[in-house]
């Protein structure tokens, strides 16, 4: 049975909202569904962090680790920090641990591959090993969707990627990007940071 | 299996639920209410997107529990997490928006109004004047407030808004002006958010993450923050994690309570004198589905085939509209630049041939607004081209929107039946929703969005697109156990319960027959109270 979006309208949004989301996204494209390993026993779900290995091999977090770069690269003359600087790598590798997410490591993990692989077939080298100007051109094939395969869509698996990628940018820093809501303040979003209150949004 | 006996177990507890527990246990009844959900706390609503939003917080995973959804009655299906609205004690109260619009009087009469050819839809047993004393008690009793005097289109009241308008943003003058202009009439959108502080409650912050999430003052009105603690201080029971598993049957054709699984997956039984289903026009139908017997082998009150079919939920357009600061004046620029989070205008002077489209500020979920720039006609968007989005977006301009309601009507291909393969966790069959869509739900939409747009342009936004025509608010929904005075086109009694077993009611949306042209909340809120007091005058004979 195929797997689909939900589309959340909270209230009006909701409208969506409570809509929308990287689960409805990836759902809405055929994506596995969490595989559900922690069959339900009334207990709440485990945190995040629950994979007892790492959810990347080295190599595979060497190449997301500078496609996300590219994807996120910051803007120094717009004020804006770049996803090493706002600590984006380290959100995904942990939100990807969570259960709910395993289907979305799994896709990364594949992309990582594609795109060392198109690398290496086009420019005889690993990804890391190229310059970013090629770093760059390797990402617009993979955007490009030529190479689409009947259980992986590399052009999907990127825009995955970068929807996970921009929770850790622009995400609530508890989770371990948005270092120290320095995105927040070079956006000027004035989300609430103290969690014990909740407040610290606009007052008249 | 441990057992318990009560007068009224009541299934959910949200806007379908909490007005009869409250009713009742204020009554004398002894009242138990069954929550699927867990119960948050004020502690818990922390202004947090990827926890709220983009997790399990208010839904379940569609693989623990999920819907198996056709896109048309044709359509392959497919298993997702539409038609959820909320699992948690409160419901869909705590994470809405709260725009407590009323039904207008044409609404409950739709075959007084355009065709039906090709619908099946049917009269409310009851006009508006009968609601209207429950609408007056919803705004006093959980709290709404509003300000009548600009609404030309008003339906009958008998007085004020208990509460004060909330605060708004200096730009809905802008829409006031534009508005008239252009011969429409924008007023105060009523909300169910307090401006006062009432006992433990707070008045609104204004921090303006009200839709999607919970409210950390309990300013919104909620049943969690009203109806629910009222109807414990008055004796009720309330156990969250308590997935009600079937409703259990006599001989002599009356229910005898329900069986429900905690949250140890032990299974308990509650035995009542009134069953009261109130747990989403989709799992409602559902739970009466899953508790056929011998007797009733079709599901509890289907003898006709009536349980889940004509459903409807609400119909949604919408379109976005930017505001450059550098568009405007200094003095319009600093009034653009104002924190206050609320707009608060809607328009109802096409209502009976579209419905009501109402303004706000794109919602304030950074993740969710960033999410909107990635594409675009040549693909993804990433890298340089995107941290200009960003940049532009947050910093340059303000995004506002028109969200518009219009009615749904039912028509025989539109239902929700138990699906014959996928499961929840409990090893229940899932609910199957098959959508159709009548033609005149398309019409009325794109006439409701063309004149949001007019209203757009005319405050002078810019970049106007439209988001959705004709879409579909999944949590919004009716229809599915509808009231009615045929057994043969309808599943409850005007009085709530169902045709055939006396004491089992059914009092949230799956009892509207009609979705209205405004969001529908505080219509359920309203006929669950109407409902709850026969339930009470029931009891009492």
């Amino acid at each position: 049975m195929a797997i689909e979006r939900r589309t959340f309208v909270i209230g009006g949004v909701g409208t969506a909202l409570l809509g929308a989301g990287t689960y409805a996204w990836l759902r809405e494209r055929g994506y596995e569904v969490d595989p559900n390993p922690h069959p339900y026993t009334g207990a709440p779900r485990p945190e995040a962090g629950v994979l007892p290995f790492a959810p990347f091999d080295p190599p595979a977090l060497e190449v997301l680790t500078l496609v996300v770069g590219l994807l996120l690269p910051g803007d120094e003359a717009l004020g804006l920090p770049s996803a090493e600087e706002a600590g984006v790598v380290d959100f995904v590798v942990r939100a990807v641990a969570a259960p709910g997410l395993l289907a979305v490591r799994n896709e990364l993990l594949k992309l990582s591959r594609h795109i060392d692989i198109v690398a290496q077939r086009h420019r005889g080298v690993r990804f890391p090993e190229l310059d970013d100007t090629a770093r760059s051109a390797v990402l617009d094939a993979v955007r490009s969707g030529g190479d689409r395969r009947r259980t992986f869509v590399p052009d999907r698996a990127l825009e995955t990627l970068l929807r996970v990628a921009l929770e850790g940018y622009l995400g609530h820093p508890r989770h371990g990007g948005n270092r120290d809501a320095k995105v927040w303040a070079a956006l000027d979003i004035d989300m609430p940071r103290d969690l014990d209150t909740g407040h610290g949004g606009h007052h008249p | 299996m441990s057992k318990r006996a009560c007068d009224v177990v009541v299934v959910g507890s949200g806007a379908g639920g909490a007005p009869v527990a409250h009713q009742l246990a204020r009554a004398g009844a002894k009242v138990v209410v069954l929550e699927k959900g867990p119960r948050y706390s004020n502690a818990d609503f922390v202004h947090d997107e990827i926890t709220t939003c983009r997790r399990d917080f208010f839904l379940p995973w569609p693989d623990d529990d999920p819907h198996v959804l056709r896109s048309t009655p044709d359509a392959a299906p497919t298993k997702t997490n539409a038609g959820w609205i909320s699992q948690c004690v409160g419901g869909g109260t705590v994470h809405m928006s709260g725009f407590f619009f009323r039904f207008h009087e044409k609404d409950f009469a739709p075959s007084q109004h355009g065709a039906l050819d090709d619908s099946t839809a049917i009269d409310w047993p009851f006009g508006y004047d009968t609601l209207a004393p429950y609408y007056d008690r919803v705004e006093r009793d959980v709290g709404v407030s509003g300000d009548v005097s600009k609404n030309p289109f008003e339906p009958p009241r008998s007085g004020p808004f208990p509460y004060d308008p909330v605060l708004t943003h200096p730009i809905s003058k802008w829409i006031d002006e534009a508005g008239e202009r252009i011969g429409m009439h924008p007023f105060h959108v009523p909300r169910a958010i307090i401006t006062r502080a009432e006992g433990k409650r707070g008045a609104c912050v204004y921090h303006g993450l009200c839709g999607s999430y919970g409210c950390e003052v309990g300013a919104k009105s909620s049943t969690l923050a009203t109806l629910i603690p009222a109807a414990e201080a008055a004796g009720a029971e309330v156990v969250d994690r308590a997935m009600v598993r079937e409703i259990l049957m006599r001989q002599d054709g009356r229910a005898h309570g329900v069986v429900y699984e905690d949250r140890d997956g032990v299974r308990h039984e509650v035995s009542a004198k009134i069953v009261v289903v109130a747990c989403s026009a989709i799992e409602s139908a559902r739970l009466l589905l899953l508790s056929g017997s011998s007797h009733h082998p079709r599901g509890l009150g289907n003898n006709a085939g009536q349980v889940g079919q004509n459903l409807c939920f609400s119909t949604l357009g919408k379109v976005t509209g930017a505001l450059p600061y550098e568009a405007f004046d200094e003095t319009k620029r600093a009034e653009l630049k104002n924190g206050l989070p609320f707009i608060g205008r809607a328009v109802q002077d096409f209502y009976d041939e579209g419905g009501t489209f109402h303004l706000l500020f794109e919602h304030e979920n950074p993740i969710f607004s960033a999410e909107r720039l990635i594409r675009s006609k040549d693909g993804l968007v990433y890298g340089d081209a995107l941290m200009k989005r960003l940049h532009r977006h947050f910093t340059e301009r303000r995004t506002v929107e028109a969200e518009c309601f219009s009615n749904w009507r039912p028509t025989a291909g539109c239902h929700v039946t138990l699906d014959s393969e996928a499961t929840d966790r409990w090893g229940l069959p899932a609910a199957r929703i098959t959508l159709d869509r009548h033609p005149s739900d398309l019409a009325a939409s794109r006439l409701l969005v063309d004149r949001a747009k007019a209203l757009l342009e005319a405050i002078g936004a810019q970049d106007i697109e439209v988001q959705d025509v004709g879409g579909v608010t999944y949590v919004l929904q009716h229809g599915t156990c509808r009231m009615g005075t045929d057994p043969n086109t309808s599943v409850t009694t005007p009085a709530g319960h169902l045709h055939e077993i006396e004491n089992v009611y059914v009092t949230d949306g799956g009892s509207l027959p009609s979705s209205g042209a405004v969001p529908s909340t505080m219509t359920i809120l309203a006929n669950a109270f109407r409902i709850a007091e026969g339930i009470e005058a029931a009891l009492k004979s």
